[in-house]
């Protein structure tokens, strides 16, 4: 029977690589607020995200339901925020000429 | 047989989520995935067809914050079967996710978003992406990761992880030491971290560092190192031109054969460079679904009889959105007392659904 072992070493690289983390969203955030950057359509980012990995998918191609469930998915895929998440599926709802 | 008793029984999980009362009045089910056809050349070879992908895959919303996915691979014709990845995403906050089940490794960008083969521009994966980091390479584990907008295009996305290491006999092939299929995922010994971040300055380029550690022999005692560290870039110019690359190294300790007493490291390098232009620009309507690709990848060894390099130039023609027919001519070259007549032509259809 093999035994599980964590070494300290290991625990203390987690819990710094999480309060890193911590810093670094706290910061990012007060940039964010600080700086106001201009506020990006559905489109806008559907296009800067999706199509970097791969080729244009259409609203068409699924319901509004659908859609709901995949872009939560892509969402932790693509390493989306969830304004950026909310952003792309009213895009592709809107847009989807079946609804 | 017992992989498919394998498979079967996570297929009836997943019909059981579908249509349960208790999940089917909340949970949203999708069945996506992708697959795809090969025909390929070889010197001194036979031609062979290849059925090398049909992967479905599983998408669950059990509730506004709780996901499930799960993708089962069907390699070569159903000749190899696997649980690819199964996983919980909880959308703990804005920006941060937290998923545990098994997971595809964030390490650059090729094994987590890249390698499905309607997505990947090129047939087959990069030397980078093969004997260094051993895509496709999911481990089981937990993980936090996000996105975190900072001001218009600008963002950083990021993810950490606690996995089980990679498991085999001092200096292994890193691909052997995933031992799919065996019970590494049961009895291990071995934990590993590991993390990668992104960051996007301008809407065209994204700029990312990874980085792994944890031990990997199956010994308890002395266990060695396995140390991973990657860099990757990429550039998109409007919608038709895409630049990408990535570059890993493994550093593996082994035990120096001159001194027992004392340990070294097996450095093993990859990167891979490639760019893909759409022809759609020149307004000619026939030559709009047609892109041209070339691929540059390498592998360099201590030793050289297992450093390589390949180039593949080629096209694709896209059917639909996501159906491709691929053709390419793939040149392999290794060192000149270890050349090897192993050229390739590859005909491919490859399609998401």
């Amino acid at each position: 029977m093999k035994k599980f072992k964590i070494t300290q070493k290991k625990i203390s690289l987690v819990i710094a690589l999480t309060f890193a983390i911590f810093i670094f969203i706290t910061f990012v955030h007060t940039a964010e607020v600080l700086t106001k950057g201009k506020e990006l359509t559905g489109a806008e980012v559907y296009s800067a995200n999706c199509g970097k990995c791969h080729s244009e998918r259409y609203p068409s191609e699924r319901t509004d339901d659908e859609w709901k469930v995949i872009v939560n998915h892509m969402r932790v895929i693509a390493g989306l925020t969830a304004k950026e998440a909310k952003l792309v599926l009213q895009y592709l709802q809107e847009n989807n000429p079946e609804e | 047989m017992k992989k498919l008793f394998r498979c079967s029984v996570i297929l009836l999980f997943i019909a059981f989520l579908a249509y349960t009362p208790a999940f089917g009045q909340k949970s949203k089910f999708i069945v996506s995935g992708y697959l795809d056809w090969t025909y390929s050349w070889q010197k001194g070879k036979p031609g062979t067809f290849d059925l090398f992908h049909f992967n479905p895959i599983f998408l669950f919303q059990l509730e506004d914050k709780l996901l499930a996915r799960a993708e089962i691979e069907y390699e070569h014709g159903g000749g190899e079967i696997a649980l690819e990845y199964a996983q919980l995403d909880w959308f703990l906050h804005d920006y941060v996710t937290i998923s545990g089940g098994k997971f595809l490794v964030p390490f650059g960008v090729f094994n987590q978003k890249l390698h499905p083969s309607w997505i990947s521009k090129v047939p087959g994966r990069p030397l980078a992406n093969d004997q260094v980091v051993p895509v496709g390479w999911s481990e089981a584990g937990v993980m936090a990761s996000g996105g975190i907008s900072i001001s218009g295009y600008s963002k950083i996305n990021y993810a950490v992880y606690l996995v089980n290491g990679l498991e085999g006999a001092e200096g292994d092939p890193i691909r052997d030491l995933r031992k799919e299929g065996d019970d590494r995922d049961v009895l291990n010994n071995n934990k590993a971290v590991g993390g990668r971040l992104g960051i996007v300055p301008i809407k065209e380029i994204e700029i990312g560092a990874s980085a792994y550690t944890g031990k990997y022999d199956d010994v308890p005692f002395p266990k060695r190192s396995l140390n991973l560290y990657g860099v990757d870039a990429e550039f998109h110019y409007k919608d038709f031109l895409e630049l990408r690359g990535e570059f890993n190294q493994a550093d593996q300790e082994i035990t120096d054969t001159l001194a027992p007493d004392t340990t070294g490291f097996l450095v093993k390098r990859g990167y891979y460079a490639q760019a893909a232009i759409k022809l759609s620009p020149l307004a000619v309507s026939q030559l709009n679904p047609v892109e041209v690709v070339v691929r540059f990848s390498g592998q360099d060894f201590r030793g050289e009889a297992a450093d390589k390099w390949e180039v593949s130039p080629g096209v694709n023609y896209y059917v639909t959105n996501t159906g491709i027919i691929r053709l390419f001519y793939r040149l392999n070259l290794e060192k000149e007392a270890y050349k090897v007549k192993n050229n390739q032509i590859i005909l491919q259809y490859a399609m998401g659904f």
